[in-house]
């Protein structure tokens, strides 16, 4: 029985067993976006009780449990990172969302699914990308700044992140196996 | 230029988040009709998992284990993995006969389960009641810093008004000076500008009690009495600032006189109160 199947049996050996083989790369994560070591382990918190929760959901999805994890974790970083950052709005009205909601959690199977060799190979065009867009890229992924926000931090022109940033995605999507 | 062309570019941004609000509602609603986009996103999203996967793994503290495992099977998470199980459990079909007997013990079950929805219910219903004393109390803080924002509005909008009627070049300086037993050594200063009002600075005032306020007056050429400015209160020094507009038939000034009266809304006609401040302009 696959083990996030077992989780969603009820099975907190099961749980305890994923945590053994992710909880490292959901903590580097967290870290990856999170300055405070407090903040990084209440993410691991947080997305193993979102696994645990969501797991009989997602068993029926069939993706692979890595992909899934690791984006549960970037989306749970940012929302902490952002609600840390927060300032309120003056001009909008009280209870508009006005920091745009990390989508990371409600991808599809297909999206969350790919292999180790994809890995490497995105992690390779990452590492060759030049450092232009590789830093702007790093700022929308790892501190969650909107592109507007980007030019700001940076005073790089808006329409120039725009780019940069669309172009470093396309590097980054051409090294996957189709 | 097609719409599919108008939105491709924001692909990139939307994947990773950093769309702002307005742009991103706009993209999904375009997103919903154009098949060339979603298939574009599946695999800029893929590549955003790849990437996340491609995160160095830190080795969390040894505690973080247990605490993570007890939160997420915790009494509080459980609820939602066993409604999956209950879902699931009601397709299979028994046959009838078998289950009969032992339907005393799906009632028993039943009950059992109705007594943990309820605690289930109160405990959700004692967050929510949480939930919602944050989010009053955010909201209140939000109101408190908005009425700032609004003081401070006014506060500025108050003195460019100030700086304006300074530097307009109709503006006349009145000299007051402290009169009778009152406030001997009381001094006031106005500046003058008909359109725009005057800007009144006094100092060495008697400090007053609560049922006490100090009443300009301006004397006009053209009218026979003395036109109330308004009222003001003095600070624990004696001092006040503040800036008024003219009342009508009083534009054009030739003194200004500050009275002692009964607060808080002055004398409403004539003075009835001593003066203690009294100028005239080139006096």
């Amino acid at each position: 029985m696959a083990l996030v199947a077992e989780i969603a049996a009820g099975s907190t050996d099961a749980l305890a067993r994923l945590y053994d083989r992710h909880a490292g790369i959901v903590f580097g994560m967290a870290r990856r976006i999170l300055s405070r070591l407090e903040d990084a382990e209440e993410v691991v918190q947080d997305v193993f009780a979102q696994v645990w929760r969501e797991a009989a959901r997602y068993e029926r999805s069939r993706a692979t449990v890595a992909g899934w994890v690791v984006m549960l974790s970037r989306a749970r970083s940012i929302d902490r990172l952002r609600a840390r950052h927060a300032r309120p709005d003056l001009n909008a009205p009280v209870g508009d969302d006005a920091a745009p909601p990390i989508a990371s959690s409600g991808l599809t199977p297909e999206e969350l699914t790919i292999s180790a060799e994809d890995v490497r190979s995105v992690r390779g065009a990452l590492a060759e990308l030049p450092d232009a867009q590789r830093s702007l890229l790093e700022l929308a992924y790892y501190e969650g700044l909107t592109h507007t926000e980007i030019a700001d931090r940076t005073g790089v022109p808006l329409g120039t992140v725009k780019t940069r940033i669309r172009t470093a995605m396309s590097a980054l999507r051409g090294v996957l196996k189709p | 230029m097609s719409s599919h062309d108008a939105f491709a570019p924001a692909l990139a941004a939307y994947v990773l988040d950093a769309l702002e609000a307005t742009e991103r509602r706009a993209f999904e609603a375009h997103l919903a009709t154009c098949a060339e986009c979603r298939a574009e996103l599946v695999d800029l999203r893929r590549a955003a998992t790849a990437l996340a996967a491609g995160v160095d793994a830190v080795e969390p503290p040894a505690s973080l284990k247990a605490k993570t495992i007890a939160r997420a099977t915790g009494p509080r998470a459980t609820f939602p993995a066993a409604t999956g199980r209950v879902t699931r459990s009601d397709a299979p079909t028994r046959p009838r006969a078998v289950l009969a007997p032992y339907a005393w013990l799906g009632a028993a079950a039943a009950v059992v389960c109705v007594v943990g929805l309820g605690a289930y219910a109160l405990a959700l219903r004692g967050q929510v009641a949480t939930m919602r004393e944050s989010l009053a109390e955010a909201t209140a803080r939000v109101q408190s810093l908005r009425a700032e924002v609004v003081d401070l509005r006014r506060d500025s909008v108050r003195l460019n008004h100030t700086l304006s009627l300074l530097n307009a070049p109709t503006v006349m300086r009145v000299d007051l000076r402290g009169q009778g037993t009152g406030a001997p050594a009381a001094l006031g200063r106005a500046y003058l500008s008909g359109p725009q009002g005057v800007v009144f600075a006094a100092s060495g005032l008697p400090v007053l009690g609560p049922d006490r306020i100090y009443q300009v007056w301006v004397f006009s050429p053209t009218a026979n009495a003395p036109i109330s400015a308004g009222v003001f209160p003095v600070n624990e020094n004696g001092n006040a600032v503040f800036s008024f507009d003219l009342p009508p038939g009083g534009e054009v000034v030739k003194a200004v006189a500050v009275t002692l009266e009964r607060g808080p809304n002055g004398a409403p006609g004539a003075a009835e109160g001593p003066v203690v401040l009294l100028g005239t302009v080139g006096g």
